[in-house]
C-alpha cells in the first residue's frame, strides 16, 4: 500500500463526507436560517444579556461577559449543527449505508464535525468583533496569539464534546432536547455570565468537565494581555477536556456500530 | 359561529394532551432553566426587590412566549407535513379558531412551567417580591398575556407562508424578548430599538406591568393597557388575514412550497 492510498484516500473521504453531511444533514443550511443563526441570533443574544445585566445590576455588562456571550455563538452553532446531523443520519435512513461501507468509522465520525468547526469559529469571530465594537470592549491590551489559540482550542474541545453528545442524539433521536440541555449547561456552568465560585459545589465540578470553562478563562486572560505561557495551564486544561470527550465519544460510536451490527439496533 | 366555542375547546384539549408529554416538558424545562437562573442571579447581584419582582413576573411571560413561539410556529407546517391540515381545512370551522384553541392550550401548559420559573427567580433572587397594587398587577398580567398570545399566534401562519424552514426562530426569540421588555424595561434600549419595540403589543403591556408593580395609579396604566390591547387586536387581525392566505395557498398549490 503506497503513501497516497494510506493518507490520501482517508483524507479525500474525510473531505467528501464533511461536505456531504454538512449539506445533507444540516437543516439550518438554507439562506435565511443560516445567516440569522450564524450572525444575527448570537449578536441579539449578547444584546439581551447586556440589557438585562444593565437593568438587574445597575451597571453595564463587563467586557468578560460580552466576550463570553459572544463566544457562545460558537457553541450554539456547533451544538445545533452536529447534533442534528447525527439524528438525521438515522432519521433519513443513511446510517445503515455507513455501516455497510468499508470506510474508516473514525473518518466518518470526525467528518460530522469538520465544517461545523469552521462554521463555529466564523460565527464566534464575527460576533466577537461586532459585540466588541458595539459594547466597547477594551482591545488595548489584547494578546492576539493567546486569543487565537484559545478560540481554536475552544472550538476543537467543543467539537469533540458535541460529537460525543451526537452519539446520544443518534441513540435517542431527541437532538432538540439534547441541544437545549447542552446550551443551558454551557450558559449556566462555564462562567460565561454567572461567576463559577458562586455556584453550588456540585455545579462547579460539573463546569470543570465541560468544554469552554477553561478555554473561556484563557480567552478572557488573552483579552487582558496574558501571553500563551501565562494562560498555558488553562489552555492545557481545555485541551485535556476536549481530548477526553474525543476518546470517549469515538468509543461510544464504535459501540453503536457494534450494537447495530450484532443486535440490529438503530436501523429504523 | 355557533360551533366556534366547541371547536376552540376541542382544539384546546387536543393540543394540551399533545403537549403533556415527558419529552415536551423536559425540552421546555432544560431549555429555559438556565436563562431564567442567570437572569435571577443577575437580579440577586443588584439586590433591588423591585427589579427582582419585575424579572420574576417577566420570566413567566417570557417562558410562555418563547416556548409557544417555537411550538406554534410549526403548528401549521407540522399539520401540512403530516397530512392533517387537509382534514382541518375540510372542517367548516375556520383554521383561525382551531389554531387559536391550540395556542391557548400552549400558553396554559407552558404557563405552569412559567410559574415554576417565577418561584426559581424568587428563590435565587432571595429578597422576595414587592407588589404595589394587586389589582393593577392582575389587570396588567391579563393584558400582557393577551399581547403575548397575539404575538406568538402570528407565527403559526407566518412560518407556513415563509416555507417552514428549520432554525427559523433562533434569532426571532431573543429579539422578541428584548423588544417585548419581558426581562428589562424598554426605556433602557437604544432609541431605534425603542421605536421598534413600540410596534409590539407586549412592550406596552410589560411597561404597564412594571409600573403596576411599582404602585403606579390605575389612571396611569389605562393608556398603556389600551394601546397594548389595540395592537393585540391588530396582530390577531393580521393573523386572520394570513390564515386566509395559508388556506388559499394550500388550495392552489397543495403545500407550503
Amino acid at each position: 500500500m503506497n503513501l497516497q492510498t494510506l493518507v490520501g484516500d482517508p483524507l479525500w473521504r474525510f473531505g467528501t463526507l464533511s461536505v456531504l453531511s454538512f449539506r445533507g444533514l444540516f437543516m439550518w443550511f438554507t439562506p435565511f436560517p443560516y445567516v440569522t443563526n450564524m450572525f444575527v441570533a448570537p449578536f441579539v443574544q449578547v444584546g439581551l444579556f447586556a440589557v438585562v445585566t444593565q437593568f438587574a445590576t445597575g451597571r453595564p455588562a463587563s467586557d468578560a461577559v460580552i466576550i463570553g456571550m459572544a463566544v457562545l455563538s460558537l457553541t450554539f452553532m456547533m451544538n445545533g449543527g452536529i447534533l442534528q446531523s447525527f439524528q438525521y443520519e438515522r432519521d433519513f435512513g443513511t446510517f445503515p449505508v455507513i455501516l455497510v461501507s468499508r470506510g474508516n468509522r473514525m473518518v466518518t465520525y470526525w467528518s460530522r464535525g469538520a465544517l461545523h468547526y469552521a462554521d463555529g469559529l466564523l460565527s464566534a469571530v464575527v460576533t466577537l468583533f461586532a459585540a466588541s465594537v458595539v459594547f466597547d470592549v477594551d482591545f488595548s491590551r489584547v494578546n492576539v496569539l493567546t486569543v487565537t489559540t484559545a478560540l481554536l482550542l475552544i472550538g476543537a474541545a467543543f467539537g469533540a464534546f458535541a460529537l460525543f453528545c451526537g452519539n446520544f442524539a443518534l441513540i435517542y433521536r431527541a437532538w432538540i432536547i439534547l441541544a437545549a440541555g447542552v446550551n443551558s449547561a454551557i450558559l449556566a456552568l462555564t462562567g460565561v455570565v454567572v461567576a463559577r465560585e458562586s455556584l453550588p459545589l456540585v455545579l462547579q465540578w460539573a463546569g470543570e468537565v465541560l468544554p469552554l470553562t477553561h478555554g473561556l478563562a484563557a480567552l478572557q486572560a488573552g483579552f487582558a494581555g496574558a501571553t500563551v505561557n501565562e494562560a498555558g495551564g488553562l489552555l492545557l486544561a481545555e485541551a485535556a477536556v476536549g481530548l477526553t470527550y474525543a476518546l470517549v465519544g469515538s468509543g461510544i460510536y464504535r459501540w453503536i456500530e457494534y450494537r447495530a451490527r450484532v443486535r440490529g439496533e438503530f436501523h429504523e | 359561529m355557533r360551533n366556534v366555542p366547541r371547536a376552540l375547546s376541542a382544539a384546546f384539549v387536543q393540543h394540551w394532551l399533545d403537549s403533556a408529554r415527558l419529552d415536551e416538558v423536559t425540552y421546555v424545562v432544560v431549555g429555559q432553566i438556565a436563562i431564567v437562573g442567570v437572569f435571577a442571579w443577575l437580579a440577586r447581584l443588584g439586590g433591588q426587590v423591585d427589579v427582582i419582582s419585575t424579572i420574576a413576573f417577566g420570566v413567566v411571560l417570557m417562558v410562555m412566549w418563547r416556548s409557544s413561539v417555537f411550538r406554534l410556529g410549526f403548528l401549521v407546517v407540522g399539520a401540512n407535513n403530516q397530512g392533517t391540515l387537509e382534514i382541518e381545512m375540510m372542517s367548516r370551522t375556520p383554521m383561525f379558531w382551531i389554531m387559536l384553541g391550540k395556542t391557548l392550550a400552549a400558553f396554559a401548559f407552558y404557563g405552569l412551567i412559567g410559574i415554576a420559573c417565577f418561584v426559581v427567580v424568587v428563590l435565587i433572587g432571595g429578597a422576595g417580591v414587592v407588589i404595589g397594587d394587586p389589582v393593577a398587577l392582575v389587570a396588567s398580567l391579563v393584558v400582557a398575556l393577551i399581547a403575548s398570545i397575539s404575538l406568538a399566534y402570528v407565527f403559526a401562519p407566518l412560518t407556513f407562508l415563509a416555507g417552514g424552514q428549520a432554525g427559523f426562530f433562533n434569532a426571532i426569540m431573543p429579539l422578541g424578548i428584548v423588544l417585548s421588555g419581558f426581562a428589562q424595561p424598554i426605556a433602557i434600549l437604544p432609541g431605534a430599538l425603542q421605536i421598534a419595540a413600540r410596534a409590539l403589543p407586549t412592550s406596552w403591556a410589560t411597561e404597564a406591568l412594571l409600573n403596576g408593580l411599582r404602585g403606579a395609579p390605575i389612571a396611569e396604566l389605562l393608556p398603556l393597557w389600551g394601546v397594548s390591547l389595540l395592537l393585540s387586536l391588530g396582530v390577531f387581525l393580521l393573523s386572520a388575514w394570513m390564515f386566509v392566505r395559508c388556506e388559499a395557498r394550500v388550495r392552489e398549490v397543495g403545500s407550503s412550497q
